[in-house]
């Protein structure tokens, strides 16, 4: 799951040869802006059949892989 | 100069009695009273109004918190009420002007004169800051709060003229957590302030003085020269802006405070979106994410999401100022952000569009011409538009 999401924002983001970490910060560092965060989460729901509820859109949730990582499984496995 | 001198001694005598006389307990109330005070001084009516939306805000937000019923009703009358008390008192005498200007009407209509509304000083950003706090109780995203942190956070009295907006967990949890003074944090606040003052009051207000004559006049100028005003007007716009930032941080930082940043090197991004996430930091974020995502953002199509981030930005501007200039500002660079995003498109699509960007003579070519974007559409915030066709004209 990690490996896609980071290929998916290598691709369409970053536009670069060079690795992404998983704790690197997407949106201080410009690498995403706003509509990237909505073509992320677009991305996040068809590839892994999750709803993400509009009440999570907030950058702190998608603001390094790692993040995406726990936003991503608290909505498969809800509590 | 005697007000700064009293404003200045007011302050050292209240860092004194918050830190050293008052026990900690104490200290939210202190700041509270200093900030109400603060308001009176420019009007005591402010005070009045002020303090009645954040009764009505607070309570709202007690009901929200526990309540069950009819929560999203209350959420949206407290939020039209907000908005439309911001709408009315920046932008109803605009229309109305406009209205009465346009000569719409009645020969048998007697001539009526606009009233000029007093806007409440700080008022864009104490609603702005009621609507955050308001919503985030709403999602249950805020930590339970008394009526005194609430109202420091609303009417703290060093950002209150001119900003950051402070997200509410932040700020609240610094004042929960405030501990004793340490020597550091006084000496960044301390020279925050004098870096503030010398943006501010030194240069900026220097170059305002010199550039701002000389561009309604450009033709009695050297095209170079002019050219050299249009970058000096957002450097001064920006030395302006973000000393008042920094005055604003630095006094906060004397009563323990730490604030988010308002700007991140903006002349030095590499395009136009990366700029405004680098200006304006804290009012951008906040339409970003109490506008754009909820009625553009979520599960909608491309075309919705470019009209979001044109609205966006047209909100943006108007926000600032009700008028023709800040419309076309909006308008400007919302089709910049637009024209910026369909070129992030193609760079997916094209390879060889995407190598040819990574170069790094590439980003510098950028950076100049965003900032020649932005310098250009800055002359709005002094001149009207027959004044910057003329500089335009000049310099082209």
């Amino acid at each position: 799951m990690k490996e896609k999401i980071k290929h998916f924002i290598i691709e369409n983001f970053l536009f670069s040869e060079r690795g992404l970490k998983d704790d690197e910060p997407l949106f201080e560092s410009g690498i995403i802006d706003s509509l990237g965060l909505i073509k992320l989460i677009a991305f996040i729901e068809e590839k892994f059949n999750v709803s993400i509820d509009m009440s999570e859109i907030m950058i702190e949730n998608f603001n390094t892989v790692n993040d995406i990582m726990e936003t991503l499984k608290s909505r498969m496995n809800p509590s | 100069m005697e007000n700064l001198v009293w404003y200045f001694i007011s302050l050292c005598l209240s860092i004194f009695i918050y830190w050293f006389i008052l026990p900690s307990r104490w200290r939210s109330l202190f700041l509270l009273l200093m900030s109400l005070l603060f308001v009176s001084l420019f009007n005591f009516k402010y005070v009045l109004y002020f303090l009645l939306h954040m009764i009505l805000v607070y309570s709202a937000g007690l009901y929200l918190d526990k309540g069950e019923k009819k929560k999203r009703l209350i959420l949206t009358f407290i939020l039209l009420w907000l908005i439309g008390n911001l709408c009315f008192f920046k932008y109803s005498e605009l229309f109305l002007s406009a209205i009465v200007e346009s000569g719409f009407g009645f020969s048998w209509m007697p001539k009526i004169t606009v009233p000029t509304l007093l806007l409440p000083l700080g008022m864009s950003y104490i609603i702005f800051r009621l609507i955050h706090f308001v919503v985030e109780v709403y999602k249950k995203k805020n930590p339970k709060c008394s009526f005194i942190d609430f109202g420091l956070y609303v009417l703290f009295f060093p950002t209150f003229l001119a900003g950051p907006v402070e997200r509410f967990k932040p700020f609240h949890t610094q004042t929960m957590e405030m501990k004793a003074p340490d020597l550091s944090s006084i000496n960044q606040g301390l020279f925050r302030i004098l870096l503030g003052v010398a943006k501010k009051f030194v240069v900026a207000d220097t170059l305002a003085r010199w550039i701002i004559p000389a561009l309604h006049t450009p033709e009695s100028h050297p095209r170079f020269l002019v050219l050299l005003f249009v970058y000096g007007t957002a450097i001064q716009i920006y030395l302006d802006f973000s000393g008042y930032t920094d005055m604003a941080l630095g006094v906060s930082r004397l009563f323990g405070y730490k604030i988010m940043e308002n700007f991140n090197r903006p002349f030095f991004q590499r395009n136009v979106a990366q700029f405004w996430r680098n200006w304006h930091i804290s009012v951008y974020s906040w339409i970003r994410d109490y506008f754009f995502f909820p009625f553009f953002g979520y599960r909608a199509s491309t075309l919705k999401i470019y009209v979001g981030i044109f609205m966006t930005m047209i909100v943006f501007m108007l926000w600032h100022k009700g008028n023709l200039n800040f419309l076309l500002l909006g308008i400007y660079h919302g089709l910049g952000l637009v024209v910026w995003q369909l070129f992030q498109e193609m760079k997916r699509k094209y390879p060889s569009i995407r190598k040819w960007s990574l170069r790094p003579y590439v980003h510098s070519i950028a950076t100049f011409f965003t900032f020649n974007f932005v310098s250009i559409s800055f002359l709005l915030f002094y001149l009207d538009l027959p004044h910057l066709y003329a500089v335009l004209d000049r310099i082209f």
